[in-house]
């Protein structure tokens, strides 16, 4: 199956996740960010994680942009992505999630490194 | 695709949605003039990047899962092509990937070998293909015009056949599987050209405008004009606020000239992104995002006058309530005045049109819809009862299938609609004239009230964004979203879409977050809500 058509097998899942990013994305621009390498698309099953590289000034980051399944299921996508990680010459993996994370992932060596927070601008 | 020749003899092809004629070679043009379906043409060069990208990925020799590591498998359908072409139109990729895997001794082409046999033959096969870029890109479309003839050849069968697995997008099938690809390529491609139609909104098509104009013997107008923007004199008459950059990019005569204008553009938001204040840039005080507000206001004024809604701050969800209930008022008035049956024939040829054309994603809707109206329907009219009754069936299943994401078919039943409100309109000028004007105002608020309830087009302020209300109008306007509207309305939507767009990089948390993120790792945590169906865990940025 084509990365489109597998793309679009998770349309429902990858637009209830964008949800979460305020809609940041559409799932047209998801698509194209796929498709141009900026975002890597990982489906397993009826789960899929969505990442991109970050680039700091003194490391990189494979970020967690989107992602959608059950926590087990996404935790062991996590061992190809960590490898992936490294492969990338990224030295951590990153996600942004709510607070039930912390409790979920604090046996997995998820630590909690700061609150984002929003002020939104009329 | 229009072909030509210039006064001095050569040839020339324009096609659709290009913003001017392109130099190509005698061949080419013959080609050309022999099968227009560039639709195609933009899917298939787009699936060779689709599995140009994969392969690249792969070798780079980093995990086995995911598009970071998987090239292509399985083949890819014509649909999946054109949706490519609508979403990803940003070809410069495609020549670089190209070119990379047309060279012998380049590791991605050893690693593309060993992975995938016959992608790399298809490539070498397709050297012109693989390589695209835009101005290629149009020779590929008029190469695949080729193609399909050489597919159709008797005496070449292996190269249509490859080539032909390759306008299938399958990267991996085996040359009996490619010449079944081959056979199957006729039904598709037009039903790829409808999918294309369908779904390439102006803004994408516009989007992807590289090419190098050549002196066009018709027109004088702007590339942006010919792409069916307004002028910037009449941007600035709606109030838009240009910046130089954006003039630079609406007055643009070439390809060219459209790219330094998109430079300066880029140079602007980066201002605007960086900087509090409008510092002095290169001699121009410019800070974009004061302007995109602006235009946001000017649209929202635009929007405003055609609602009979002189201020924009009453666009509150309630007030749009009440203006869809008056637009809707006016066509229950009509057809209660009407009472004369409206024929429906056409609307019977449309909805088997359809059913036929649109496949597994709608087949059975539209057939279960065919009976709908064929049992509303006495002697080949309906009366008013049915009338109503369909225009209400039709307004609730286009609802559903664009809620549930089924967006072919959330079109196809709005363009039921169109039939039906094109009918009634028929009917009601005949009755009574001056109906067709008033029916035909009333239909342009619908639409546009419609597309100002769906998703956040407005804000708590009420303005307007102009991307959501595009993206909105263009799913229920099949017209518009094809690019064969061009009434004003059409135009000033996609220069003021254009003109608020930004470059789609990363998800942007990096920017927001680097500030806070150096000496330490970024900054994460927030969100919340409903998950999807099984999911325990969900999110996003």
């Amino acid at each position: 199956m084509s990365i489109t058509a597998s793309l679009i097998g998770y349309k429902d899942a990858i637009e209830a996740a964008l949800s979460h990013a305020d809609y940041s994305h559409s799932f047209d621009d998801i698509v194209r960010g796929v498709l141009t390498g900026q975002l890597h698309f990982y489906p397993s099953g009826n789960d899929f994680a969505i990442m991109e590289i970050q680039q700091y000034p003194r490391f990189n980051a494979y970020h967690c942009f989107l992602a959608g399944g059950t926590t087990d299921a996404l935790l062991e996508l996590q061992e190809i992505i960590t490898q992936n990680a490294k492969a990338l010459n990224c030295d951590r993996l990153t996600f942004t999630g709510r607070r039930g994370f912390l409790r979920r992932l604090k046996d997995s060596g998820w630590e909690e490194q700061a609150v984002h927070m929003t002020y939104p601008i009329g | 695709m229009r072909t030509g020749r210039t006064k001095d003899g050569r040839y020339v092809i324009r096609p659709v949605g290009a913003p001017g004629w392109v130099e190509v070679s005698k061949e080419e043009y013959e080609a050309a003039k022999a099968g227009p379906i560039e639709a195609l043409g933009r899917g298939a060069v787009e699936g060779v990047k689709d599995l140009v990208g994969g392969a690249m990925r792969l070798a780079g020799g980093i995990g086995s899962t995911g598009t970071a590591a998987i090239p292509r498998e399985g083949d890819m359908s014509l649909e999946d092509a054109a949706r490519i072409a609508a979403t990803a139109p940003d070809q410069g990729n495609i020549t670089q990937a190209g070119e990379r895997l047309r060279t012998n001794n380049d590791p991605t082409q050893r690693g593309l070998r060993e992975a995938q046999p016959v992608t790399s033959a298809v490539g070498e096969l397709l050297p012109e293909l693989a390589a695209g870029g835009f101005g290629r890109g149009i020779k590929t479309a008029v190469g695949i015009d080729a193609a399909l003839g050489a597919m159709r050849d008797p005496d070449n069968p292996i190269r249509g056949a490859a080539i032909g697995g390759t306008i299938g997008g399958a990267a991996n099938l085996g040359v009996s599987a490619a010449a079944k690809a081959a056979r199957a390529t006729s039904p598709g491609v037009r039903k790829g050209v409808e999918m294309a139609r369908a779904i390439t909104t102006r803004s994408r098509r516009t989007d992807s405008v590289n090419a190098q104009r050549v002196a066009d013997p018709t027109f004088e107008r702007t590339a942006r004009e010919l792409e069916g923007f307004i002028t910037p004199e009449r941007a600035k008459e709606l109030g838009f606020r240009l910046t130089p950059g954006e003039t630079r990019a609406l007055n643009a005569t070439s390809a060219d000239e459209l790219a330094a204008a998109n430079r300066a553009r880029d140079r602007e938001d980066l201002i605007s992104s960086t900087q509090i204040t409008g510092t002095p840039f290169q001699g121009s005080d410019l800070v974009s995002r004061w302007s995109r507000d602006d235009h946001r206001q000017a649209f929202t004024s635009y929007i405003g006058d055609i609602l009979d809604e002189p201020n924009v701050d009453t666009l509150t969800n309630r007030r749009l309530g009440q203006l869809l209930e008056e637009t809707q008022q006016v066509f229950k008035e009509n057809i209660d005045e009407l009472d004369a049956p409206i024929p429906a024939g056409t609307l019977i040829d449309d909805v088997a049109d359809m059913a036929e054309q649109i496949g597994p994603t709608g087949e059975a809707q539209l057939a279960k819809l065919a009976k709908d109206v064929e049992s509303l329907t006495k002697n080949g009219e309906l009366d008013k009862q049915a009338t109503t009754s369909l225009m209400n069936l039709l307004e609730k299943r286009t609802k559903t299938a664009f809620d549930a994401g089924n967006y072919e078919l959330g079109s196809a039943y709005s363009a039921v609609r169109t039939t039906l409100n094109d009918a009634i309109v028929a009917v009601a000028e005949k009755v009574r004239p001056g109906a067709a004007v008033e029916l035909k105002q009333a239909r342009k608020k619908y639409g546009i009230i419609k597309s100002l309830q769906r998703g956040r087009a407005v804000d708590p302020g009420g303005i307007i964004n102009p991307s959501t209300f595009r993206n909105n109008y263009a799913k229920t306007h099949r017209r518009y979203a094809s690019g064969k509207d061009t009434s004003e309305f059409a135009q000033v939507l996609d220069t003021v879409t254009y003109l608020n767009s930004r470059r789609t990089g990363d998800s942007g948390t990096a920017a927001r977050l680097a500030a806070k993120a150096v000496g330490s790792a970024p900054a994460l945590a927030a969100g919340g809500g409903a998950a999807a169906a099984g999911y325990d865990a969900i999110f996003g940025r």
